[in-house]
């Protein structure tokens, strides 16, 4: 027992507290206080405005999103991107906020959220709503402890996604990057910019894969208060969330630089925060509230991913149709009906959106005339934007011949019914039973009330999201479909309501059960053995847990640079690919590109540059380059990937 | 009079309506959960989850393993 005790203390505090030194746990420290400061300044600004907690709570997290990007956007287009820069920026914003807007209000906010909760107190939640709220707290903390524990792994991150925040990083600037990686180059990076802040004060990589996690739990919490908007009971809300909430690539998303949780997460708090935006004093639905939250929400999408662009579009539909019905509404307090909507309410959304996500669209028009280079993009035959790609290369590259060549009714049938086919990325078909047996049911139930109830909003919403869902390329691939889910979500939670108390009993139980299923089928985190985890808690610390040890290919030539390096200058040829773990957890290394078609050129960039390092594909020019470079030696080689090192 | 006999006959439509609605439901959420779990994949997976975290309680409990 005292070994037990002796082993559980050492792997505690071991290279500081839990492998991660002090200057760390102060960047934990200022990451944290700067980030919860923002929120709060929002949530007390909203709720301030509007008195409903649940509305201000998620309407703070998108705000502080919005705010978090736009001061590293500004940073960087200013080339100034250090961390106290950023950190003053976002601290200005937020001080300015509550100075201006909070602080004379502040008797009055007291009272509006002791009333708050005082509701909350007495509302008193039931045995159902607690083990569901549970299970989920179970989640949150099993993607927190991975998150903190294990390095970033997963193949699209290490590939793009985190490349393009290393690049940002390095160069303290956002600039074009010239990568052999396409999407290096041209993809929007809202989403890397939020991995971006994870890093910036704390120096080493640690959080930069759980940049979704918080963004995700609020787009949980706003499938709920859409619910509530829209007339469910709290506890069929909290049902219904949970067919979401425990997709299991929902979960698995939680833990990794992918961004499509993240754009289902920002399109679920957008229409909650359109849709439920709360009366003012006038009686009437606040309109400038929900002109804002529109345009951040899609400003944010559509800089997340191209696919956000689609459901960014949606979102302003949905905005759209929604507030051409509150313009001609007449609340009680009116005497005449109103004018219609007003030049704000079209402009302020559109500056919005402009401001969030602009920048990547305008750089790929100006740089490959292209603004969604490298998608080609046509209507009919018309090329309107040509690229390197077309929609069915897109198709090809993520799923098998055999499975192409069958209808689409198949593949999408094969991805949500069988279990475990090559089809999906992660386990349980990535969507989940819960979406199966509880989602679709319920999704027909309510599209077909909807049609009886004249719901035009509601039925706009799925509209707009299945609309989405069918324009991304390769759409059957389960974790595209992840709004889909959203759907499942609220259909549950709106129908659950309508069920005689027998069948809502049965369907609860199912519920639970399928919960507790998810829950156990994804404890194991993918890819990681039981061994190697453990290593990763007792023996490693923060620049040793290293992405490195799961490069998907070549990862003995990625080990080796990890360990051999401090402080290099590497460069990489045409498909070399993972490029993030090049630069190492605390970014000590310097990972640069030099495009040539020219030999000589190219080894002139070589001793210009400083490069100690070279990687190369053995089919690419660069490797027949370096082995005739007499000052460089090969050191090793693997999965066709080179390693040359300078004499 | 009528009144109430048209709102009490409404109301058992109403009620009947629910009852089929939710009878319908629940048949179809049951017959997919039963066709999905009787995939035999299930099980293959569920016993490798197990055995990673076997593995994971004996790595971390036995000290020296």
């Amino acid at each position: 027992m005292t070994e037990l005790f002796q082993a559980i203390a050492r792997a505690l505090f071991h290279n500081g507290f839990l492998g991660t030194n002090a200057t760390t746990w102060f960047g934990i420290l200022i990451l944290v206080s700067t980030s919860t400061f923002a929120w709060v300044t929002w949530y007390l600004l909203i709720l301030l405005r509007h008195g409903s907690s649940l509305y201000a709570v998620v309407a703070a997290q998108l705000l502080t999103m919005a705010e978090i990007t736009a001061a590293l956007l500004c940073a960087g287009l200013a080339r100034v991107m250090f961390a106290p820069v950023v950190g003053a920026l976002v601290l200005i914003m937020s001080a300015a906020v509550l100075l201006m807007f909070v602080w004379k209000h502040r008797r009055e906010l007291r009272r509006i959220q002791s009333a708050e909760w005082t509701r909350w107190r007495t509302g008193g939640l039931r045995w159902v709503e607690y083990v569901v709220l549970a299970a989920y707290a179970a989640v949150l903390l099993r993607s927190l402890a991975l998150g903190f524990v294990l390095p970033p792994r997963e193949w699209d991150g290490l590939v793009y996604h985190l490349p393009i925040m290393g690049a940002f990083y390095q160069r303290h600037a956002i600039e074009p990057l010239t990568s052999h990686i396409v999407w290096v180059n041209a993809y929007p990076f809202t989403g890397e910019l939020l991995s971006l802040w994870n890093l910036l004060f704390l120096g080493v990589d640690k959080f930069v894969d759980i940049a979704s996690l918080v963004p995700v739990a609020f787009g949980v919490l706003a499938v709920v208060g859409l619910a509530r908007a829209w007339g469910a009971s709290r506890q069929a809300s909290i049902l219904g969330a949970s067919v979401f909430a425990f997709a299991p690539t929902l979960i698995h998303q939680q833990v990794g630089a992918s961004t499509d949780a993240l754009t289902a997460a920002v399109f679920s708090m957008g229409a909650f925060l359109i849709v439920g935006v709360p009366r003012g004093s006038n009686g009437a639905k606040d309109q400038s509230t929900a002109a804002v939250m529109a345009g951040v929400a899609a400003g944010l999408l559509a800089g997340i991913k191209y696919t956000g662009l689609l459901y960014a579009c949606g979102l302003l539909l949905v905005y759209g149709f929604w507030i051409l019905v509150a313009s001609r509404r007449k609340t009680e307090k009116e005497k005449e009906p109103r004018r219609g909507v007003g030049w704000r309410q079209i402009v302020l959304p559109a500056c919005i959106v402009v401001a969030l996500s602009g920048y990547p669209y305008i750089r790929n028009w100006s740089l490959y005339s292209n603004p969604v280079a490298p998608f080609e993009v046509r209507i009919g035959k018309e090329v309107l934007f040509p690229g390197e790609r077309s929609r069915d290369q897109i198709a090809l590259d993520n799923t098998s011949a055999e499975t192409l060549s069958r209808p689409a009714w198949w593949r999408l049938a094969q991805a949500w019914m069988g279990p475990y086919d090559p089809i999906e990325e992660n386990r349980l078909t990535g969507m989940g039973p819960l979406w199966i047996i509880v989602g679709i049911p319920f999704l027909i139930a309510w599209l077909v009330n909807g049609f009886r109830r004249r719901s035009w909003l509601q039925l706009l919403l799925c509209a707009v999201t299945v609309g989405a869902f069918l324009l991304t390329p390769a759409y059957w691939v389960p974790r595209y479909g992840i709004p889909l889910v959203l759907l499942g979500s609220l259909a549950t939670a709106l129908q659950l309501d309508r069920l005689a108390s027998w069948a809502r009993s049965v369907v609860i139980m199912e519920t639970l059960v399928l919960m507790a299923f998810v829950l156990f089928m994804t404890t194991d985190p993918v890819g990681v053995g039981a061994r190697q985890l453990i290593d990763l808690i007792v023996s490693r610390n923060d620049v040793t847990r290293s992405s490195a040890d799961f490069a998907g290919i070549a990862r003995p030539v990625f080990q080796y640079i990890d360990k051999h390096t401090q402080g290099v200058t590497i460069t990489y040829s045409g498909l070399v690919r993972p490029i993030y773990p090049l630069y190492g957890a605390d970014f000590r290394n310097r990972v640069i590109e030099i495009l040539t078609d020219d030999e000589q050129e190219w080894n002139r960039a070589l001793d210009s540059l400083g490069v100690d390092v070279v990687v190369a594909q053995e089919s690419k020019r660069e490797y027949e380059w370096a082995s005739r470079n007499a000052e460089f030696k090969e050191i090793d080689r693997d999965d066709g990937i080179v390693l040359f090192w300078r004499k | 009079m009528t009144e109430s006999c048209s709102s009490g006959g409404s109301s058992r439509v109403a009620r009947q309506a629910a009852t089929w609605f939710s009878m319908l439901l629940v048949a179809t959420t049951l017959g997919l959960l039963g066709f999905y779990i009787s995939r035999p994949e299930h099980a293959f997976h569920m016993t490798r989850v197990w055995l990673w975290i076997k593995a994971l309680a004996k790595i971390t409990l036995v000290p020296g393993v």
